[in-house]
């Protein structure tokens, strides 16, 4: 499974891979939106795109915005991970065709459990405490 | 602008406090105190962000040189042995941790819709405004100050990476 | 106040035991903030003689309740998902079509600590066409008062709602609530919580449809656990479910269930001939 993680802080984009690595992704990172939409135009579609919500050039909702406009890209799952959680924050994001939203701060548990919901763990979850 | 933001003046300190417990649990895999308050020393890292919408103000966090260098170790999850973090990732992490900070202190306040890139700086925060929270936080071998102002935050004179790298001291505490 | 190095090694080797959480080094007052009340509950002065009962009682509720203060922060919404999937397409489908007439559901949630299992129940059913506009009672019962309180609030962290739920359900159940958030009034509607401790007899609590008594059971010894079984079974509509956790069965400990193909899930209805 291939994965996008898109987010200005490279710290973030660590802790964000150090997850999906561990569930045997391939993850490629882009600092900005642009930088998003230039990985999905250059290399192999991921499976899934983890997306910040404030990155300056473009920011994530204009990236998920542009995604879902484009008929190549519709396999690709959209989470939004950001610090935005204002309900209609939230709601925006649904609305511009996320798939899922995870509010900073998260636990890697979380994470997983997100990525559980939408069917994107490739190995069972084994003895995971719920 | 409503009479109702007008007069919001800021997030209660206990609702603050619980971001900050968040934070700390998820990010720094710490459980936090009210420590003892302690000055901003010269040689403290601030990283702001502002907040801007009908209700305009900024949020700072400041911590020694050390806890940086801590916190960015814990967040990039490095090893004993892994090298330490160059200047650009400590002040990165710190960056972060205010990111996230602002944002959800930004959903504790009526009229505050738009959250500005974090910078980074040396020293005390040099903002305008009224401190309208203050909270001094503590955790084993670690303090930091996390502030919440209102006001319309004057432009930091900043640089994006600290003036000098954090004290080299191996800071190589247990947790 | 510093608990001692033995007291905090033996809780850390209980939580993992129970939970695979690992409680690491630098987590001290982490166990003494959360376990001060669970002391205080249990009427013991201080942590040391709350871990004493706690070793010569290993099997029993204040040992639960001592893992669940430690971890109850990772309880998640929809714990296993599949039990949920299996309520919303088989098991209410299936009662509903013999419950037309009273357009009823009652279900209990019997070991609900916060309230995520009862919330989570709601918000299935209002994801199940087959009872759109039925009457829902959901009774959500914890031997914890502290838990019954949290549970009636239904309030939750940031952390908290990130945990197993769905972002289209988190929009449309809750509200912010400060630093976190709350479930909406119409989810409060549908749940109601006491305190109950499944070891005794169990108040009137009126027949139900559907329980939910998942991971709890795993606490007691066989007779205990036979004993609640039993009971259970009197308290269930004669076509009712009983819901276990994933890893539990009742084979060996009560020859009155069947278990019934439902997904993945641990679901039991009461054999016919059963008592």
């Amino acid at each position: 499974m291939r994965a996008l993680v898109i987010d200005d802080s490279k710290t973030m984009r660590r802790i964000v891979s150090r997850v999906l690595v561990g569930l045997a992704y391939e993850v490629v990172e882009a600092a900005d939106g642009q930088q998003a939409l230039d990985a999905l135009a250059a290399g192999p579609l991921p499976d899934l795109a983890c997306v910040d919500w404030n990155m300056p050039v473009m920011d994530g909702l204009a990236l998920v915005t542009q995604v879902r406009a484009n008929r190549d890209w519709r396999d690709i799952t959209l989470m939004m991970v950001t610090t935005e959680s204002e309900h209609s924050q939230i709601v925006r994001a649904l609305a511009a065709g996320a798939h899922e939203y995870l509010i900073k701060p998260f636990t890697a548990e979380a994470l997983r459990e997100k990525l559980d919901l939408l069917g994107l763990v490739p190995a069972p979850l084994a003895g995971t405490p719920a | 602008m409503s009479a109702a933001v007008a007069a919001d003046p800021g997030p209660p300190v206990a609702e603050v406090w619980n971001v900050v417990e968040a934070v700390w649990e998820s990010l720094l895999e710490a459980w936090p105190s009210p420590a003892e308050p302690l000055a901003v020393e010269a040689d403290w890292l601030t990283a702001v962000v502002s907040v801007d919408g009908d209700w305009s103000g900024a949020v700072a966090l400041s911590c020694p040189p050390r806890t940086a260098l801590h916190m960015s170790r814990t967040m990039l999850d490095l090893a004993w042995d892994d090298p330490e973090p160059e200047p650009d990732d400590i002040a990165d992490a710190v960056r972060e941790v205010v990111n996230v900070l602002g944002g959800n202190v930004k959903a504790l306040v009526a009229g505050a819709r738009a959250l500005g890139p974090p910078v980074l700086a040396v020293g005390r925060p040099n903002l305008e405004g009224n401190l309208v929270a203050e909270l001094h936080v503590g955790w084993p071998g670690h303090a930091a100050r996390v502030g919440v102002w209102r006001g319309h935050p004057r432009p930091l004179t900043h640089t994006n990476t600290p003036a000098a790298p954090p004290a080299g001291r191996s800071a190589h505490s247990q947790n | 106040m510093t608990i001692a190095p033995e007291t905090f090694c033996f809780v850390r080797d209980l939580v993992r035991r129970e939970s695979a959480i690992v409680l690491s080094r630098g987590k001290e007052y982490l166990v003494e903030s959360r376990l001060l009340p669970v002391a205080r509950e249990e009427g013991l002065a201080d942590i040391e003689k709350l871990v004493e009962k706690v070793r010569q009682h290993p099997h029993s509720p204040v040992s639960r309740r001592l893992v669940e203060a430690l971890t109850t922060n990772e309880t998640s919404w929809f714990r296993d998902g599949d039990p949920f999937a299996a309520l919303r397409d088989t098991v209410v489908p299936d009662l509903a079509s013999s419950r037309r007439t009273t357009r009823r559901l009652r279900i209990w949630s019997a070991a609900c600590s916060s309230g995520q299992e009862a919330y989570s129940i709601a918000m299935t059913l209002l994801d199940t066409p087959a009872v759109a506009d039925w009457t829902i009672e959901i009774l959500g019962t914890d031997l914890s008062s502290v838990m019954v309180q949290r549970a009636r609030q239904g309030r939750y962290s940031q952390l908290e709602v990130n945990r197993g739920l769905p972002a289209s359900h988190l929009v449309r159940h809750f509200e912010r609530d400060g630093a976190g958030w709350r479930v909406n009034a119409q989810l409060r509607s549908m749940a109601r919580f006491s305190e109950l401790n499944l070891m005794r007899p169990f108040p009137t609590v009126g027949r139900f449809d559907v329980v939910f008594l998942r991971n709890v059971l795993i606490y007691f010894d066989v007779a205990t656990k036979r004993d609640i079984l039993h009971r259970v079974g009197q308290v269930l509509a004669s076509d009712g479910y009983l819901y276990l956790g994933a890893a539990e069965m009742t084979m060996g400990v009560d020859d009155a269930w069947e278990r019934v193909a439902a997904g993945r899930s641990s679901v039991y209805r009461r054999r016919k001939d059963a008592s």
